[in-house]
């Protein structure tokens, strides 16, 4: 690892120093969140045996001309304990060149890559959930003919501070028909296909094994107008897991189907989405389980609340099979109306559902059972389901509000993979208020009130965390300063010696491109979700300081 | 042309993909379900000459399976368990036999045809289900490709056993829990061919029965359902059963000499029979404790 940083250090100054070109540029980012790690009984959190963990991490990129290079250096010493254990030491696991020539783009060492939306292959880091599968190996772009791109690449998946075994081959294509044929036409169509492939041997003496699984997806892109349809559908080759029993070996192979309708005007936006996936986990090793190892990305239907209350159930997306529904609506009621009032009303809706697929919930194939679960059917078990409201109201210039009525439906026993039984089906209804008051210029109080009160839709034998109520002050003082105090209270718990306030205070200071941040709290146990994709978040207590800043 | 030159490209990607066609297994003969345990009960006795060749075939099939064979040794029948006269003394005092293993006995049919002789989860019932020890061999191997549809877990305090049952595929009802205890490394006579051995070691020998009740009161199971069982046990009231059993067992010379158990040498055994076909389809064995 020193070898590499070593020399591109020494590449840099050469080039920076003794260049005679001057556009060159070098340009990164830094990151440092350290946190203390307290024992409380009452929370269940743990102390840490370090005291202090830390995650930390440095970017450093430099430019010239259709040059570019760049390297990421991470510390976990140790990491923070809401991330994979796997991630300790330091290194520097991101490194890559890249120029571009003549539409010909060529990328040797780390990259991050996608096909389509993600169905088939998606290389990507989320710092947030501790996930990075970046590629190492070579890509090339080109894009020298008219209408048309394409990219290919190969190479092996990031798994913490190593490679998975699986080695990926893929390759995209995308042709604007519009452009292609040079039609003027209010209807556009942009029509894209792609393939991967990954190559892990086989070391099953009892089974076969594919050694060479494939997984393709074809997509189209239709405008017209205020109009908007996305389609994608994936289709991915046998591939059992690695396994001595012959229950579990499925050979059945996986589908994904996305689809997509947008119409938006001013004022007005309307979305419904329908998806349906299949035995559709794609991994880079298929002997290794953990999100780590994930390859592939569908993105959830349910929208990502900020809000925590409305959060504190959120949806794991189920990449071996579900069906799902969403409706999405936008609203501005024009000023001056008799709901928009002066400023105009804003108002979303959003309605999403998802269920698991009939009979064993996937496809599966093996040489005693053959089962295909029905293509629609809505009659299955329920996963989740979300209907929200929100509703944005500017009174006048220094009052502004925000309300959220909600009711979520929560399937804990199988989102979080318990016993059927244990925690059982949780239904709540979340109301938000939200205000922000302008004190003066550049002074703003903002009030979070939130309220959640929830029901057992099925029996479960462990007790219930029941209705929880939350409060937020935050006051800022643009651009510099911000502070918070926040207090989250489960009051309903059924076990009283866990009816517990969770409260943190959060300061920060940024100026120019620094950002600091100091805070104290406890965290309740829970799903940490981005766009589908979770982490458990052990419970703590602890005093957090971070650091931000790019240059 | 460039445009054929990518569709050909594309081509040979997609046939680059090993699609596998059944069967799947390649090699049948070797494979055995990881999950599977199999239980041999073998039915013995302390006059038995032959009997320690059994339980050395049921040594036998473990060394090779490992943890995944499980055995009961029990003793019936007057002919081949029954304690020696006092006036013979020191000789076979002890009396093996509970009144679970001469139920069985009875039920199944075993002794009738000699021993010794023994069930391999009572596969083949009611037909072929008495096993001489040269078939438990062929009867494991089959046994052990079975797939499994529940996974048996057991934990024990000194005076409580708990059992676990994970439902792996949805089921009707139709599947009974046996609890028993066995125990290991009983220092006693047998005969072993012509010869009394007087510090033969008799291992997983059967000494009580705790349970044997519907798995659940519902009637249909599902996947992923966990169904827990608790049986409170006290020691000395166990043997006590034994005792008193074997005391009143006067017609087969019963003599009381049931107790004595060695709690450090104690295992549970927790099994699953379907109640119509009477195979057992799962079994575990832990320490006692």
């Amino acid at each position: 690892m020193k070898r590499y940083f070593l020399f591109f250090i020494s590449f840099i100054l050469c080039n920076h120093f003794f260049g005679q070109n001057n556009n060159s540029q070098i340009y990164g980012d830094f990151n440092l969140s350290l946190q203390s790690y307290q024992k409380d009984d009452l929370i269940g959190a743990q102390k840490a045996e370090e005291i202090i963990l830390n995650n930390a991490y440095l970017n450093i990129r430099y430019s010239r001309g259709n040059f570019q290079t760049g390297i990421r250096y991470e510390s976990y010493l140790n990491a923070l304990s809401d991330f994979d254990p796997e991630f300790k030491g330091n290194g520097i696991p991101f490194r890559y060149a890249t120029y571009s020539i003549h539409g010909l783009e060529v990328t040797a060492g780390n990259y991050y890559e996608q096909i389509g939306n993600g169905l088939i292959f998606r290389s990507y880091e989320e710092k947030g959930l501790g996930i990075d599968n970046a590629m190492d190996g070579i890509r090339i772009k080109y894009n020298g003919i008219k209408s048309v791109r394409i990219k290919a690449f190969i190479g092996k998946s990031r798994t913490h501070f190593a490679y998975a075994e699986g080695i990926f081959r893929g390759i995209d294509g995308e042709i604007n028909i519009n452009d292609l044929l040079s039609i003027e036409r209010k209807t556009k169509f942009i029509i894209g296909g792609g393939f991967v492939s990954r190559y892990q041997e086989r070391s099953n003496v009892i089974f076969k094994l594919p050694q060479n699984v494939g997984a393709f997806s074809g997509r189209i892109n239709i405008n017209h107008g205020r109009w908007q349809y996305y389609s994608e559908f994936a289709y991915k080759t046998n591939d059992p897991a690695n396994v001595l029993s012959k229950q579990k070996m499925n050979y059945a192979s996986g589908s994904a189907f996305i689809s997509n309708l947008n119409y938006s005007k001013r004022g007005f936006g309307i979305s419904a989405s329908l998806h349906r996936i299949d035995n559709m986990t794609l991994k880079s090793d298929r002997d290794r389980d953990g999100k780590a190892y994930l390859i592939n990305y569908i993105p959830t239907l349910s929208k990502p609340h900020t809000y925590s209350l409305l959060a504190l159930y959120p949806y794991a997306i189920q990449l071996d099979g579900e069906i799902g529904v969403q409706l999405d609506m936008f609203l501005k009621l024009k000023k001056g109306t008799l709901l928009g009032g002066k400023y105009g009303t804003k108002i979303a809706l959003n309605i999403s559902r998802m269920n698991g697929l009939s009979g064993l919930g996937k496809s599966f194939l093996n040489d005693d059972v053959n089962y295909t679960p029905m293509t629609l059917c809505f009659a299955q078990e329920l996963y989740f389901q979300d209907f929200n409201l929100e509703i944005n109201k500017k009174i006048n210039r220094k009052i502004n509000t925000t309300s959220v009525i909600a009711n979520q439906t929560y399937n804990k026993d199988f989102l979080e993979g318990h016993t059927i039984g244990e925690d059982g089906v949780i239904n709540s209804t979340i109301l938000v208020g939200d205000i922000s008051y302008k004190i003066k210029k550049g002074h703003t109080v903002r009030i979070e009130m939130q309220t959640l009160v929830s029901q057992q839709l099925k029996k479960a034998e462990k007790l219930a965390e029941g209705d929880w109520s939350m409060g937020l002050i935050e006051y800022t003082i643009s651009p510099h300063w911000f502070f918070s105090v926040q207090d989250m209270y489960n009051w309903g718990n059924e076990n009283p010696d866990k009816q517990l306030h969770y409260l943190n205070i959060n300061f920060g200071y940024a100026k120019k491109g620094n950002r600091f941040e100091i805070g104290y709290g406890k965290k309740r146990e829970g799903i940490f979700c981005v766009g589908g994709v979770c982490k458990l978040v052990p419970s703590s207590n602890g005093i957090s300081f971070n650091v931000s800043s790019s240059f | 042309m460039k445009k054929y030159l990518y569709l050909i490209i594309l081509l040979f990607l997609v046939t680059s993909c090993d699609v596998e066609e059944g069967p799947f297994i390649t090699d049948y003969n070797s494979y055995i379900n990881p999950d599977k345990k199999v239980l041999i009960e073998d039915f013995t006795g302390h006059l038995c000459p032959n009997c320690p060749d059994a339980a050395r075939e049921m040594e036998a099939i473990h060394e090779i399976y490992g943890d995944q064979i499980i055995g009961m040794a029990i003793h019936v029948t007057k002919a081949f368990a029954m304690p020696y006269p006092l006036s013979q003394f020191p000789k076979f005092q002890y009396d093996f036999r509970t009144q679970w293993g001469d139920q069985w006995d009875n039920t199944y049919g075993i002794s009738d045809l000699g021993l010794p002789r023994g069930m391999v989860n009572r596969s083949l019932y009611p037909d072929a289900h008495q096993m001489s020890k040269d078939e438990w061999a062929e009867a494991v191997s089959l046994e052990l490709k079975k797939d499994i549809d529940f996974k048996i877990y057991i934990t024990s305090t000194e005076n409580n056993i708990s059992i676990t049952t994970e439902v792996i595929n949805d089921r009707n009802n139709k599947y009974n829990i046996v609890v028993c205890l066995t125990e290991s490394n009983i220092v006693n006579w047998q005969k072993d061919g012509t010869s009394d051995v007087s510090d033969y070691v008799h291992n997983h020998v059967l000494k009580t029965v705790l349970a044997d009740e519907l798995l659940s009161n519902n009637t249909s199971l599902f996947t992923g359902e966990m169904i827990v069982k608790n049986y409170n046990y006290n020691i000395e009231d166990l043997e006590q059963i034994n005792i008193n059993y074997s005391l009143d067992n006067t017609s087969e010379l019963g003599n009381g000499e049931a107790g004595n158990w060695n709690i450090e040498n104690l295992s549970v055994i927790a099994y699953i029979y379907n109640n119509i076909t009477h195979e057992i389809v799962q079994v575990e064995e832990a320490h006692l404790n």
